[in-house]
């Protein structure tokens, strides 16, 4: 590209992958500049991670105190005000958004409000060419839906509606069982409404390791949600005060009545309006390629995020964002990206589900011999202290020498913990590291070591 | 039956062979594949496999004296001949597995320690050559590299000297696929590490005395003797690299096997081919016969930290161009390392020096007898060139021919270049 360029990058979309990106680029030196249509934070800190975890940690506090009877603890009339939950949501999303505005100011990035187009030397803003050396895609990716499931706020929604409706339904119908379904089925469980999740997949949580999801359902049948698991979505019929839902799965079709529908079944990368053709950006299934330095087909154009697939995780776009920068800056070797079996996952609903690295089935299917070890936290005393007994902590190992290939987890606080599991794979630390590392007592964190002595066949407390 | 051990001619030039070090001693078992003893050659310290199994018996040449090759330097009994005869296999099979017991012995006490001892008989020998420490370099010297668990672990299962790899980690840290990567150079069978430590560069004081190296000792002596016997005469020729470039990238897109593809690999083919259509220099001058050799086996002149090595790969003409990539990049990480394998510099029948890295246009090499010719390879350079009638940019590289007077004249020499220039030019001969 032109050696006169205004700016050395930038950076289309100021989600979690653009703005670490953009400041990581600011801080090596690059004249950055920062285009968004919406405003700073993407999804995750507008309509995803950020306001769901708002909703999700009141909903487990309205759990516990409900709960609190059997543990002593008394209330009367404990009620909901869920207007108030999401207006509390969108506080926080609002503060997200003006933190990442602070960031850029105190990194001296341009800020350009506005939708911005891949051109020949730059990038266009509403029409407006901005010239640079480097082009950062980061425009991540919307909720998809199906045919017949059209999005209208009301009845039906994604996940972006959901978490502005104030109004707490009285039944809904969730299509999807992955991380999004079920953390909204739990919400909308705990606040009273009656649910039912329908996921096509043999399991919930598709995609993990399958006793995470069959675990999962464990837990929902006990929470008075119904899982469908192996039934695929029909066809939807509106009617006065919500819809009728028809779902297929082996034992036939049936119908489920439910005032709200939630769409929860993935979502699809925002490429289309970007000008990726005529700058010669190669995409799959409107996926952009790239190679493991986020480079695409076209030069001086990188793409990271949602918009790369597959992982669709807000972490991981801020470490590919790194990735991107620093290979523009040359310090980052050739093929040193992102390894997504270092990536961990978390979803957040109670139980929690944390997993890094491979599934068993993956790691038999990879070749590997495995020597597996389950933990239950049932075992575990800070678990029966804390009243969180529920789910257990996996360890996948190599036979042979202990590699860590894999760690899943399903409790009450495992999307902390998982990331002890993340370090061990980043360390490349094998299960002997694992057990002799002291873990103090009594934490949740120990059931982690306990994991690794049962795959090493030397349990203590099981 | 007994079994002599001869010294090997682990090089083509080599003479004599010093014996450094035994490491086997009358009485111990000896698998095919295993380690008996180091040896000092005019070119490089290499380790003697054994190529049958018995009892070492007798030792004839003693650590620090040197015999010819050839001569008899050490007697193997056969398996389960005489009294003193150890259950050789049994022993070294035991041997064999003792380096993994201690993973074996650290695993639980429990049924699921089984599959990993079971594992480690299952491994069996592998006959290559294994990196030995330094001079001066303890064998604990592996404690104080940075090198992941797993890396650590990997290593010991393989016996591989940590202080021999260097780490793409974090800091230089070693991690798996460095192991893994060392591993696969040391087999010859995978791609060899993305970043190669560059030979060092020695910069001696102007006004001082170096005393050369073994190897710059021996390159001395043979090419002054080359210049001396054998009568040059050079040939030379311009070669359009454009197909070729465009193929070489087309390839390296691809990654896989040919991971690591370079302009000296697609000449290797090249000239192998070509080889393949004049035969005649393919050959050596060996008094009033000229011997024309069956195999094409293409030396790759190679800058190390102390000289220069020709390092072998082998039949050019019919290994597929990814076998020979595979061959000069494990070559290229074993000449680093200045630990080669017994034959890896013997048996050339052609050489190709290439300076093309450099910015050299052209030059001259010097024959590596008993060859008949060596290629001189230039740098690939942007020229104007005229194609039909117009001045268009090209790309061009010159080549240089060094024959033996003695068995080839000028015509072969152009027929050969045709050849090269044509299959260089239409490179698709070079994967059909």
């Amino acid at each position: 590209m032109t050696g006169s360029a205004e700016y050395d990058l930038v950076v289309l979309g100021a989600g979690p992958g653009g703005y670490v990106a953009a400041i990581r680029a600011a801080q090596l030196g690059l004249r950055t500049a920062v285009v968004e249509r919406d405003r700073p934070g993407g999804v995750c800190g507008n309509w995803g991670c950020i306001p769901s975890k708002a909703i999700l940690a009141d909903a487990a506090l309205f759990a516990d105190v409900k709960d609190g009877a059997r543990r002593g603890i008394l209330a009367d009339n404990v009620r909901v005000d869920y207007a108030r939950v999401i207006a509390r949501s969108r506080e926080v999303a609002d503060r997200q958004a003006r933190g990442v505005d602070l960031l850029f100011k105190k990194n001296g990035i341009a800020y350009h409000h506005g939708v911005g187009r891949l051109v020949r030397g730059g990038v266009t803003v509403d029409g407006a060419r901005m010239g640079a050396r480097f082009v950062l895609l980061a425009t991540g990716s919307r909720e998809r839906t199906l045919p017949g499931l059209e999005i209208d706020g009301e009845v039906v929604l994604t996940s972006r509606e959901a978490l502005e409706r104030p109004v707490l339904p009285a039944s809904v119908v969730i299509v999807g069982g992955g991380a999004v379904g079920v953390e909204f089925a739990y919400v909308y469980a705990t606040f009273g409404a009656r649910v039912t999740v329908v996921e096509m997949e043999e399991t919930l949580l598709p995609g993990m390791d399958a006793d995470l999801g069959r675990e999962l359902a464990r837990a929902f049948a006990r929470q008075g949600i119904d899982v469908l698991v192996g039934h695929r979505y029909q066809s939807l019929v509106r009617h006065e005060g919500g819809a009728r839902v028809t779902v297929a799965g082996a034992d036939g079709s049936r119908a489920l009545e439910a005032a709200q529908v939630l769409v929860a079944v993935g979502r699809a990368p925002l490429s289309d309006d970007l000008g990726l053709d005529e700058a010669g950006v190669r995409t799959e299934q409107g996926f952009v390629v790239v190679d493991a330095n986020m480079r695409t087909s076209a030069a001086g154009v990188h793409a990271i995020g949602d918009l790369v697939g597959p992982l669709l995780l807000a972490h991981a776009a801020s470490a590919q964002g790194i990735v991107a920068v620093e290979t523009m800056a040359g310090r980052c070797a050739e093929g040193q990206g992102l390894d997504p079996t270092r990536v961990p996952a978390c979803i957040y609903c109670m139980p929690e589900v944390a997993a890094v690295g491979l599934g068993e089935a993956e790691a038999r299917a990879r070749g590997h011999e495995l020597r597996v070890g389950k933990f239950p936290f049932r075992a575990l005393g800070k678990a029966m202290a804390s009243g969180h007994t529920e789910g257990f902590v996996k360890v996948v190992s190599e036979a042979r020498r202990g590699e860590i290939l894999g760690v899943h987890m399903i409790g009450a606080g495992v999307t902390d913990l998982i990331a002890e599991a993340g370090l061990a794979r980043t360390l490349e630390a094998t299960t002997e590291e694992l057990v002799a590392t002291v873990h103090a007592h009594p934490t949740m964190a120990e059931a982690l070591r306990e994991a690794a002595l049962v795959a090493r066949g030397e349990g203590i407390n099981v | 039956m007994s079994i002599d051990v001869t010294m090997p001619k682990l090089s083509d030039t080599m003479e004599e062979g010093k014996i450094l070090k035994w490491l086997k001693h009358p009485g111990d078992g000896v698998a095919i594949g295993e380690i008996i003893a180091e040896v000092e050659t005019d070119k490089a310290n290499m380790e003697l496999e054994a190529y049958d199994e018995g009892t070492l018996a007798e030792v004839r040449v003693q650590e620090g004296e040197s015999a010819p090759v050839g001569a008899v330097i050490a007697v193997l009994a056969a398996p389960g001949e005489g009294s003193a005869a150890r259950p050789a296999a049994g022993a070294e099979k035991a041997a064999k597995a003792a380096p993994a017991a201690p993973a074996a012995k650290a695993a639980p006490g429990t049924p699921r320690a089984a599959p990993a001892k079971a594992e480690a008989g299952r491994e069996g020998f592998r006959p290559t050559v294994v990196r030995r420490p330094e001079p001066g370099e303890s064998l604990g010297a592996s404690a104080a590299v940075k090198a992941s668990p797993l890396a650590r672990r990997i290593a010991r299962d393989h016996g591989l000297d940590l202080g021999q790899v260097s780490g793409t980690g974090p800091g230089g840290r070693i991690v798996q696929k460095d192991v893994e990567a060392a591993l696969a150079a040391r087999g010859g069978t995978a791609p060899a590490p993305r970043k190669p430590a560059a030979p060092a560069e020695p910069r001696p004081a102007a006004g001082s005395r170096v005393e050369l190296s073994r190897i710059r000792r021996t390159t001395a002596k043979r090419m002054g003797e080359a210049k001396r016997e054998v009568p040059h005469f050079y040939a030379s020729t311009e070669i359009a690299m454009d197909e070729a470039a465009r193929l070489k990238e087309a390839l390296a897109a691809l990654e896989g096997e040919y991971e690591g593809l370079t302009y000296t690999h697609v000449v290797l083919k090249a000239v192998g081919l070509a080889l393949t259509r004049v035969p005649e220099l393919n050959a050596s001058y060996d008094g009033d016969a000229m011997a024309l050799h069956e195999a094409v086996n293409v030396g790759v002149a190679t800058a190390v930290a102390d000289g220069l090595v020709v390092p072998v790969v082998r039949h050019c003409d019919r290994e597929p161009l990814a076998a020979i990539v595979r061959q000069a990049r494990a070559l290229l990480e074993r000449a680093r390392s200045g630990r080669f394998a017994a034959d890896d510099l013997t048996g050339a029948t052609f050489t190709v020096s290439n300076l093309g890295m450099l910015p050299v246009t052209e030059f001259a090499a010097v024959i590596n007898p008993p060859q008949a010719a060596i290629l001189a390879v230039g740098t690939i350079r942007e020229t104007p060139v005229v194609r039909e009638g117009q001045v268009v940019p090209g790309r061009m590289m010159t080549v240089t021919l060094s024959c033996d007077h003695r068995i080839i004249d000028g015509v072969l020499a152009g027929r050969f270049l045709r050849e090269l220039k044509g299959l260089l030019e239409n490179p698709l001969a070079l994967v059909l």
